[in-house]
């Protein structure tokens, strides 16, 4: 991979988990949701398979927030601490910092979500099947790049989004968007469990690809500079 | 080495640059003068690839802003207004991270880093935070940063606003001594007795237009000015109120 962008990564990690501001809120965006739904889980897989496949995609918008909390501050600390223009004015396309970026997002989110799969396999008193794999192997990981590329598409076009935290919605509400579509569609159809994880990883991934252009192509220098 | 025939920037419907022109020559330092507000930054912006000219061209070492901005950037070294600083890294971090931006060899980079460092009589700060600083050691990190890529041209935004007396001076040092190197300087400053100290020529910008621009030395005597300062008043006349 490209130096610059590894340089860019590094460098978005070390000042974000750097700061003590954002440790205490992302320790508690894991663990209260984890506690609350491992805690539920045993009792939730008496129910049926289903009720676990529900809370298992709600048990991956985790990893999303930890990945909302990073990226929200991607080009909000840039302009806050006005370097900015130090950054942009050094020979870097615009698509090596949006994938620098990008990476400091995912690499924490798909830790937190390597994690969840690790735990839910220990506590899961049901078998792992097709369906569960599927969210948790293909769903989650294609979850964290959804959110980090909505994120940082948002806020590189509207940087005032992220003041006030209200940019950290965007991906949650894309989600819970594409989640509510497919069982609206399952239900429809009448499709079972895996064709409908695999109807949500599909959506997932095709939102996925058109999110990554559209912020490469939203990515404005003099918006950035100016903050117009 | 920098020019600039005609320049408009306009913003929406305001129109911060209003037909500039200005010629800095190789291993000059060019000071650019004027109130706040006067369009500046937005000339620095445009010369450092950072904003794109609304109309008219401008060219640095060559290169037009609007088509090489890649090989512009490579030759530049920006000392922003604000230091451009992360504030939770430390001085050595920083520079790391700048060397990084510039695809130096992590071998190379080490050797460049110490090399700034004792240029900048900075080696005692290495491990301390950006953000623990003075405003005057900050500037000189900033400065410092703005050359990890050995560059031709230097812009400095406003490097001395905000420094105590004592600091400006060495600021201003840094700066003769970046002159003496071969580097061409293009600053804009307040310090108009400081700015006489190390600049060739100047330029005096109000309200985005150039109202006059040339050697120091020629402007004196075609004003019939001792100082920078009769020359700046003198030029902006009833405009600086």
């Amino acid at each position: 991979m490209n130096s610059v962008i590894i340089e860019i990564g590094k460098k978005e990690l070390k000042t974000t988990f750097k700061s003590k501001a954002i440790i205490l809120p992302l320790l508690m965006a894991i663990g209260i949701p984890l506690f609350a739904i491992i805690s539920t889980l045993p009792a939730i897989a008496q129910g049926g398979a289903e009720g676990v496949y529900v809370l298992l995609l709600t048990l991956l918008l985790i990893p999303t927030v930890i990945t909302s909390l990073v990226g929200m501050n991607a080009f909000l600390n840039e302009i806050k601490w006005r370097t900015i223009k130090s950054l942009l004015v050094a020979p870097v396309s615009e698509k090596e910092i949006f994938i620098g970026k990008s990476l400091a997002c995912i690499i924490p989110g798909l830790m937190v979500e390597i994690c969840l799969v690790v735990i839910v396999f220990i506590f899961l008193p049901i078998a792992v099947d097709i369906p569960i794999l599927i969210i948790l192997l293909l769903i989650g990981p294609l979850l964290v790049m959804f959110a980090t590329f909505l994120i940082i598409a948002a806020t590189s076009k509207f940087p005032s989004s992220a003041e006030g935290g209200a940019a950290g919605f965007i991906p949650f509400a894309g989600i819970m968007g594409i989640f509510m579509l497919c069982f609206f569609l399952q239900r429809l159809l009448q499709i079972g469990p895996t064709l409908t994880n695999i109807m949500i990883a599909f959506v997932i991934t095709v939102l996925t690809i058109l999110t990554y252009f559209i912020a490469t192509k939203w990515f404005n220098r003099e918006r950035l500079v100016t903050g117009l | 080495m920098i020019e600039v025939k005609n320049l408009i920037k306009e913003f929406n419907e305001v129109t911060a640059l209003d037909g500039i022109s200005l010629q800095v020559n190789e291993g000059e330092v060019f000071a650019y003068l004027g109130p706040n507000g006067a369009g500046k930054t937005t000339t620095v912006n445009i010369l450092a690839t950072l904003l794109k000219p609304t109309t008219g061209k401008a060219t640095v070492a060559g290169y037009d802003v609007t088509k090489d901005d890649m090989e512009i950037r490579r030759l530049i070294g920006y000392l922003p207004e604000d230091f451009g600083l992360y504030p939770n890294l430390t001085v050595y971090e920083n520079l790391n991270f700048a060397a990084g931006l510039y695809k130096i060899s992590r071998g190379e980079r080490k050797d460049k880093i110490g090399e700034l460092l004792e240029f900048f009589d900075l080696r005692e700060k290495k491990d301390v935070l950006a953000s623990t600083l003075s405003k005057g050691m900050k500037q000189k990190v900033g400065i410092a940063r703005a050359m990890i890529n050995n560059p031709e041209i230097l812009f400095l935004d406003e490097p001395t606003s905000g420094l105590d007396p004592g600091m400006a001076r060495e600021v201003l040092k840094i700066i003769l001594r970046l002159k003496e190197e071969g580097k061409t300087i293009f600053m804009t400053t307040h310090l108009l007795a400081r700015a006489e100290q190390v600049c060739d020529s100047i330029a005096l910008i109000d309200k985005g237009k150039i109202l006059c621009a040339g050697k120091i030395s020629d402007i004196k005597t075609k004003l019939k000015a001792k100082t920078l300062e009769d020359v700046y008043f003198g030029v902006m006349g009833e405009n600086y109120e």
